[in-house]
C-alpha cells in the first residue's frame, strides 16, 4: 500500500499559563490512496488537534508542533516553510468543517468563495474557474449551479452549505480530504445524503479521507479502517469490521457498548465511568487506568506501548503483552 | 428599498417636531432675553416693555412657539433678533457649507486613519505596536478636543508658523483651493480626534471578533494568504458594525464642531449657535436646532442604507 499521508511520532503541545498541555503525544498512522479512516475519540482526545497539524494551522503562538513528522506524498509538510503551504492548503490538502451554518463567508457569493479557491490553486482566469466551481455544484447536487453561484451562503439550508463546503474542497482535487465532524451539524436524513456523497466522491476522484467523528455510526457507514484515539494518544487501530465485531482495547469496547442496540434485550445502556483526564495532568501509567473496568497493578506503573497482534491490529494494552509480535 | 426610504422620512416629522418643542422649552427656561443685550441698561422700564412687546416676547410659551412653528413649516426662519432685519436664512445659507465641509472631511480623515489602525492593531493582538495603539487611543478618549486644538494652534501655528491660527480663507486674498486646505487641515482633524479613538478600538475589536469566526478558518484552509484572508474575507464583515458607529458619531460630530469652530474662529453654524446662545437670539437658536437635527436623521438613514449595502442579509 503506497500511504498518501504518513504521520510519525507527532507531537503538538500548547503552552498555557507556563503549563504544557499534550494535545497530541505522540501518534502515528498512514492513510493509503483512497482510502478513508476514521479518527474517533471523545472530545478533547486530540483529534481536532490532529487534524490541524496537518493543515498547519495550529493555532500559533500557543500551540505548536514540536515533534515528529507528517509525510503527504513523502513531503513533510512539518518543516515546510509557511509560503510553500499556501499551496498545500485546499489543494494537496482540503478540510470540511463541522458548521457549515457559519463555515462561509456570509457577504460574498457562493460563486465568490468557489471561483476564489479554484482561481488561486488551478491558476485559471475567472471565466473557467466560473465554469469549474458550476460543474462541482452539479455534482455535489444543485440541480441549478449557475443560480447557486450566484447566491450568498445566508439562502441556503445547513445541507445544502455542507454541499457547497464539500464542493470547494474537491475543486482542486485534493489527494486528502479531512472531514472534520461534517455531520455533526446536520440533522439524520441530510447526514446520510452527505454521507453517502462523500463515499462517491472519495470514490470518482480517489480522494483519501481522514474522518474525525465522535459518532460510531458515521464510522460504520464511511470507513474502512479506524484509529481510536485517547487523551492524545492511539489506542487502537483496526478494521472497521473487526473493530465492531471484537474491539480489542478496553476503551473501544466501552465506546461501542454505550451505543443503544436496535436488537435484542433492552439493557440499561453502559457508560464508560468517570472523564477524560484534564489536559495538562502526567499519569505514571497507561492514561485509561483510572477508568479501565479490566486494570491491573501493571497498568499504573508502567505506561503500555503499541502492541501489533498477528493480525496486523495495534492496540496500547497491556492485556494483549502476551500476543506482541513485534 | 425606496418605500423604506420614504416610510423612514415620514417617521423623522414627528421626530423632528418633538425635538423642536423640547428645545424650545429649554431655551425658554435659560434666564434673560434678547433684550437684556440689545438694550442700554439704563433704558426705562416702560420702553423696555414696548420692545419686548413688538417682539412677542410676552405673550405666552404656547402662542411663540406657535407662531414660530406656523412660520418654519412655510420655510420661513424668522429673523435675527440681534442682527436686526437679517433673515435667518440667510445666515445658515452663508455658514452651513462651512460646517458641513468641516464634518465631511473630519468623518473622512477619523475613517482612513481609525479603521487601518484598528485592522492592524488587531492582526498584530497582543504585540507591542498594538499596545501602543490602545494606549493612545485611551489618551485620545481622555483629552477634549478643544484642548488637542488649543495646543496645536499654539504650536503648529503659533510657534512654528506652519498653519493659519483660524478662519476658512486668508482675509483679503483671492479664493484658492491651497488656501482653502490650509486653513481646513487643523479644525478637521482636531474634530476628527473626537471619535478617532473610539472608533479605532471598534475596529479592533470587531476584527479579532470577525478573526475568530469559522469563514475565516475556511479561509485560512483554503490556502489564502494572511492579507487576503484579512482584506478580502474579513475587512467587508468587520465593517458592518462600524456603521452604526458611524450613525452614532454624527451628532457628536456636530456637538463637536459648536466647540471646534469656537477655538478655529470656524464661521459655521457651529459657530453660529454659541453665539446665537449667548445672546439668546431665539430664532436663529431654533433654526440650528432643527438643522442639526435633520443632519443626524439623515445620518441614522444614511447608515441603515449602508448596512444593505454592505451586508447581503439586511432587504429592506
Amino acid at each position: 500500500m503506497n500511504a498518501v499521508l504518513e504521520v510519525s511520532n507527532l507531537k503538538t503541545y500548547f503552552k498555557k499559563n507556563k503549563k504544557t498541555i499534550r494535545a497530541v503525544d505522540g501518534i502515528d498512522f498512514e492513510i493509503g490512496k483512497g482510502e478513508t479512516v476514521a479518527l474517533v475519540g471523545e472530545s478533547g482526545c486530540g483529534k481536532s488537534m490532529t487534524s490541524l497539524s496537518i493543515m498547519g494551522l495550529v493555532p500559533a503562538p500557543a500551540g505548536k508542533v514540536v515533534d515528529g513528522s507528517i509525510k503527504l506524498n513523502g513531503v513533510d509538510l512539518v518543516q515546510m516553510p509557511e509560503k510553500k503551504m499556501y499551496d498545500i492548503r485546499g489543494k494537496e490538502v482540503a478540510m470540511i468543517f463541522q458548521e457549515p451554518m457559519t463555515s462561509l463567508n456570509p457577504v460574498l457569493t457562493i460563486g465568490d468563495q468557489l471561483t476564489g479557491v479554484i482561481m488561486h490553486h488551478l491558476k485559471v482566469n475567472k471565466k473557467t474557474a466560473t465554469e469549474k466551481a458550476a460543474e462541482m455544484l452539479g455534482i455535489v447536487g444543485f440541480s441549478d449551479p449557475l443560480k447557486t453561484l450566484k447566491d450568498y451562503p445566508h439562502r441556503l439550508s445547513g445541507g445544502m452549505r455542507q454541499r457547497v463546503m464539500i464542493a470547494m474542497a474537491m475543486s482542486c482535487n485534493p489527494k486528502l480530504l479531512i472531514a472534520d465532524e461534517p455531520t455533526t451539524a446536520l440533522d439524520v436524513t441530510i447526514q446520510a445524503q452527505v454521507l453517502e456523497l462523500m463515499k462517491d466522491l472519495s470514490k470518482k476522484f480517489s480522494t483519501s479521507i481522514l474522518l474525525i467523528t465522535h459518532d460510531l455510526g458515521v464510522v460504520s457507514e464511511l470507513a474502512e479502517r479506524v484509529i481510536v484515539m485517547y487523551a492524545g494518544q492511539i489506542v487502537e487501530i483496526s478494521d472497521v469490521d473487526d473493530l465492531f465485531e471484537e474491539p480489542l482495547h478496553p476503551y473501544t469496547e466501552g465506546l461501542i457498548h454505550s451505543i443503544p442496540a436496535i436488537e435484542g434485550e433492552i439493557t440499561r445502556l453502559q457508560s464508560i465511568k468517570g472523564n477524560v483526564p484534564a489536559p495538562g495532568t502526567v499519569l505514571p501509567g497507561c492514561k485509561f487506568a483510572p477508568r479501565c473496568s479490566k486494570a491491573f497493578a501493571r497498568c499504573t506503573e508502567e505506561v503500555p506501548g503499541m502492541y501489533v497482534r498477528e493480525d496486523g491490529r495495534c492496540v496500547r494494552c497491556f492485556l494483549y503483552d502476551g500476543e506482541v509480535v513485534e | 428599498m425606496t418605500t423604506y426610504i420614504i416610510r423612514r422620512c415620514l417617521m423623522a416629522i414627528p421626530l423632528l417636531f418633538l425635538i423642536s418643542v423640547i428645545s424650545f422649552g429649554i431655551m425658554k427656561m435659560a434666564p434673560g432675553d434678547p433684550t437684556a443685550l440689545m438694550m442700554d441698561p439704563m433704558i426705562k422700564q416702560e420702553n423696555l416693555e414696548a420692545y419686548k412687546e413688538s417682539y412677542g416676547l410676552n405673550d405666552s410659551i404656547v402662542v411663540q412657539y406657535g407662531r414660530w412653528l406656523g412660520n418654519m413649516v412655510q420655510g420661513n426662519f424668522g429673523e435675527s433678533f440681534i442682527r436686526q432685519g437679517v433673515p435667518v436664512s440667510e445666515l445658515i445659507t452663508a455658514r452651513l457649507p462651512n460646517t458641513l465641509l468641516l464634518m465631511l472631511v473630519s468623518t473622512f480623515i477619523a475613517f482612513i486613519i481609525s479603521i487601518p489602525l484598528g485592522v492592524w492593531s488587531a492582526t498584530k493582538r497582543n504585540s507591542l505596536q498594538d499596545y501602543a495603539i490602545t494606549v493612545v487611543s485611551f489618551l485620545g478618549v481622555a483629552t477634549p478636543n478643544f484642548w488637542i486644538g488649543l495646543v496645536l494652534i499654539m504650536v503648529l501655528s503659533v510657534h512654528l508658523g506652519w498653519f493659519p491660527i483660524g478662519g476658512v480663507a486668508t482675509y483679503g486674498e483671492p479664493f484658492s483651493i491651497w488656501d482653502r486646505l490650509h486653513h481646513l487641515v487643523l479644525p478637521a482633524f482636531v474634530l476628527a480626534t473626537a471619535d478617532m479613538a473610539g472608533l479605532t478600538r471598534y475596529s479592533r475589536s470587531s476584527m479579532l471578533d470577525v478573526l475568530r469566526q469559522d469563514y475565516i478558518r475556511t479561509a485560512k484552509a483554503n490556502g489564502f494568504r494572511q492579507k487576503t484572508v484579512i482584506f478580502k474575507h474579513g475587512l467587508r464583515n468587520a465593517l458592518i458594525p462600524i456603521i452604526t458607529i458611524f450613525g452614532l458619531m454624527l451628532p457628536s460630530f456636530i456637538g463637536g464642531s459648536v466647540i471646534i469652530e469656537s477655538v478655529f474662529a470656524w464661521p459655521g453654524i457651529g459657530l453660529l449657535f454659541m453665539e446665537a446662545a449667548f445672546q439668546r437670539d431665539y430664532p436663529v437658536i431654533m433654526a440650528v436646532v432643527v438643522i442639526a437635527a435633520t443632519l443626524v436623521v439623515i445620518g441614522n438613514l444614511l447608515a441603515d442604507i449602508l448596512y444593505a449595502v454592505f451586508d447581503p442579509r439586511i432587504e429592506y
